[in-house]
């Protein structure tokens, strides 16, 4: 990826510019403030200086203020302040004479204040003055300046200081952002290369955990939970397809071989009749695990949708109930139901054959004389639904393993069924949202479904 | 029984239609939508079998259609999808049965003969009676040759169901569905355990059995075997 496409690299650039732009407007402000103030205190100081020398002009004749002026010039000069006096003719009188040719030209009869710049005398620089003048009352003109180079020099300092700011601001900026760029990059490109890594390796390797507590590390954790999820659904898909191959497979093969064999000679009506029943028997178990897959695919699938409703699960659990104690009875088991008016939101026929496959389960396992009891509880408002025997119950390790498709227990091989039972309900606890606990029941096996 | 098969699926079809025929049934075939609901809305038949993906017009629509026209013909779906909620959609659209793919041909034929029968009012709705077995549905009371036979509830109604369609299959699921409002199939014989019982008290004792089991079928109340 290209640095200039990263957003850290355009973040630090845009902000640059934004504080250049703040920062040009605050120092242009604060220079015209105080520029104007100057000024106000330097045409302040002029104007006074005028009034004093025309007062004296008043009182006494222009002899006086000739002299006074030309006192004033001598003293004034190394103050920067300078003073002419022209007459009506606009000719030189007293004071500064360079003074008075430079204004000569721009004397006005109502008399203003404004600035001229007094070319250099070898070697020297320009100066800047602030002339103030005006007509007196005897025709002749009064000229008072006030050099203000340091104004300009203000001036010129506020401006160079905005462009060398703009211009280490920039490329500071563009330090920054390069660097930060770089940093940013290097990490998802770190990411980017787990993720190739990961996909090469079907999933198994996961990304490479940063170890500083940020946005890096969280990201890369939840691709490490999307990797790990993608992983289990692979290899869950993989061992599904093994199983069908095996567990379709065998049935498939054992009806095949029956037909080809009853096939190699003629026989007798009956005996192909009887070939034909276990094939029908055979297709019929084959038909059984199909609709078994069909169904977890559909729980798996799910959604909570049209067909959730408000279930009770007394009922639910007396009907079932109902339908297999005699079947238990049959076995010489005890079955024992104790439920309640408990309420749950849900898909009534699918947690109606969870609960099935449980109760079928618990007969099928529990040798006779045992007990299989069904409990409904209620417990902080989460309903619980209890399928308790007393039979051989489920190794430790093996509990996480008989919840997978196909898997059966080497006990359990002897016995039909298809090893679908529990997936199906966990299937459906998952689509309810609802936890599947296997445990312990000393001696025999407890599920809960907590929902 | 005149029956239409509208499907698809040619050997499918032509299995459906010898099986029926051979079952006793008069059976007509039509092999997509338009022409099915040709045939339906033409002819005069005692049920109707339809597959609900079809091409040129789809099996709800044709249901739709021939209920607009005030054909009442109870009609068995056949479908693909088996989820509750296309079960509910077809019912809804005016399907009378529903029955997912792969199915058996036993179940089918069960499902097709018991609608048969459904279309036909029945004579007498407060008693049933087979031979010397009557159901009393007022009184909740069930005799055999004059003698009393006691019945949990739910026997009663399984009784009740094999009375209704009594002569003809009916298969497990079709019990689970009808008596007990299950929809899946369950993995043991908890039908099979319960049919013994009620075999139990209805034909133990008595000379003639009247309960049968169909091999790969189902059950049957009937006289003879």
């Amino acid at each position: 990826m290209k640095l200039i496409n990263t957003t850290v690299f355009r973040l630090s650039l845009s902000f640059a510019a934004i504080f250049v732009l703040i920062f040009t407007i605050a120092i242009a402000l604060i220079y015209y403030i105080t520029f104007a103030e100057i000024e106000t205190q330097t045409d302040l100081e002029l104007l006074h200086e005028m009034d004093e020398l025309e007062i004296h002009h008043h009182t006494q004749d222009s002899a006086q203020l000739m002299i006074r002026v030309n006192d004033r010039e001598r003293y004034g000069e190394h103050l920067g302040h300078f003073y002419a006096l022209l007459d009506g003719d606009r000719n030189y009188v007293s004071g500064n004479k360079e003074l008075a040719l430079l204004i000569n030209s721009e004397l006005e009869n109502n008399g203003n204040i404004h600035y001229i710049e007094k070319e250099a005398e070898g070697g020297t620089e320009d100066t800047i003055l602030r002339i103030a003048h005006k007509k007196l009352a005897s025709d002749m003109y009064l000229v008072v300046a006030q050099e203000s180079n340091s104004l300009y020099e203000l001036r010129e300092h506020t401006l160079s200081a905005i462009f060398y700011s703009v211009l280490i601001t920039l490329f500071l900026a563009l330090i920054i952002g390069t660097h930060m760029g770089r940093l940013v990059l290097r990490r998802i490109n770190k990411i980017n290369e787990g993720m190739d890594q990961s996909v090469n390796t079907n999933f198994k390797q996961l990304i490479d955990v940063p170890e500083t507590d940020d946005e890096f590390q969280a990201l890369t954790l939840k691709l490490n939970s999307m990797l790990e999820r993608i992983e289990r659904l692979l290899s869950g898909m993989r061992q599904v397809t093994d199983n069908i191959a095996h567990d379709l497979r065998s049935p498939l093969s054992r009806m095949r071989s029956r037909l080809e064999v009853t096939l190699l000679q003629s026989r007798s009506e009956e005996e192909y009749k009887n070939v034909m029943v276990q094939a029908v028997n055979d297709c019929d178990e084959l038909l059984n695990t199909f609709n078994s897959l069909l169904s977890i695919a559909q729980a798996e699938a799910g959604v909570r949708g049209k067909d959730w409703q408000t279930i009770n699960l007394g009922d639910l659990l007396n009907h079932l109930s109902e339908l297999y104690e005699v079947i238990a009875e049959e076995k010489g088991q005890k079955f024992i139901c104790s439920s309640s008016a408990v309420e749950v939101v849900g898909n009534k026929e699918l947690i109606a054959q969870a609960v099935s496959n449980l109760i079928e389960n618990a007969i099928k396992y529990t040798p006779a004389g045992g007990q299989i009891a069904l409990e409904l509880d209620n417990i902080d408002a989460h309903p619980i639904i209890r399928v308790i025997d007393n039979g051989p119950g489920i190794g430790e390790k093996d509990r996480e393993r008989v919840l997978e498709r196909f898997q059966r227990l080497d006990s359990a091989r002897s016995s039909p069924g298809n090893g679908l039972g529990l997936s199906l309900v966990k299937a459906v606890m998952t689509l309810h949202d609802a936890k599947l606990i296997l445990s312990d029941n000393r001696p025999g096996l407890k599920v809960e479904l907590i929902f | 029984m005149h029956i239409l098969i509208i499907e698809d699926d040619k050997d499918a079809a032509s299995y459906m239609v010898k099986g029926l025929t051979e079952s006793g049934h008069l059976v007509e075939h039509a092999a997509d939508g338009k022409s099915g609901l040709g045939q339906a809305l033409t002819g005069d038949y005692d049920i109707m079998v339809i597959d609900r993906m079809l091409p040129e017009r789809d099996g709800l629509s044709i249901i739709a259609a021939l209920r607009a026209a005030d054909i009442t013909t109870p009609v068995l779906i056949l479908s693909a999808l088996g989820e509750v909620d296309d079960r509910v959609e077809g019912l809804k659209a005016g399907g009378d049965d529903y029955l997912t793919k792969p199915y058996a041909f036993s179940e089918l034929l069960a499902r097709v003969e018991a609608l048969g029968r459904r279309s036909k009012p029945e004579a007498n709705n407060d008693k049933l009676e087979l031979a010397d077995l009557t159901m009393d549905l007022l009184r909740h009371k069930v005799t055999r040759g004059g003698k009393v036979i006691t019945l949990q509830p739910r026997e009663f109604r399984l009784l009740e169901y094999l009375l209704r369609h009594a002569g003809k299959v009916v298969s497990r699921t079709m019990l689970l569905e009808q008596v007990w409002d299950y929809n899946f199939d369950p993995q043991t014989n908890v039908i099979d355990v319960h049919i013994s019982r009620l075999r139990n008290k209805v034909d133990k004792g008595f000379e003639k059995n009247l309960l049968h089991t169909i091999r790969g079928a189902g059950y049957s109340l009937r006289e003879t075997h």
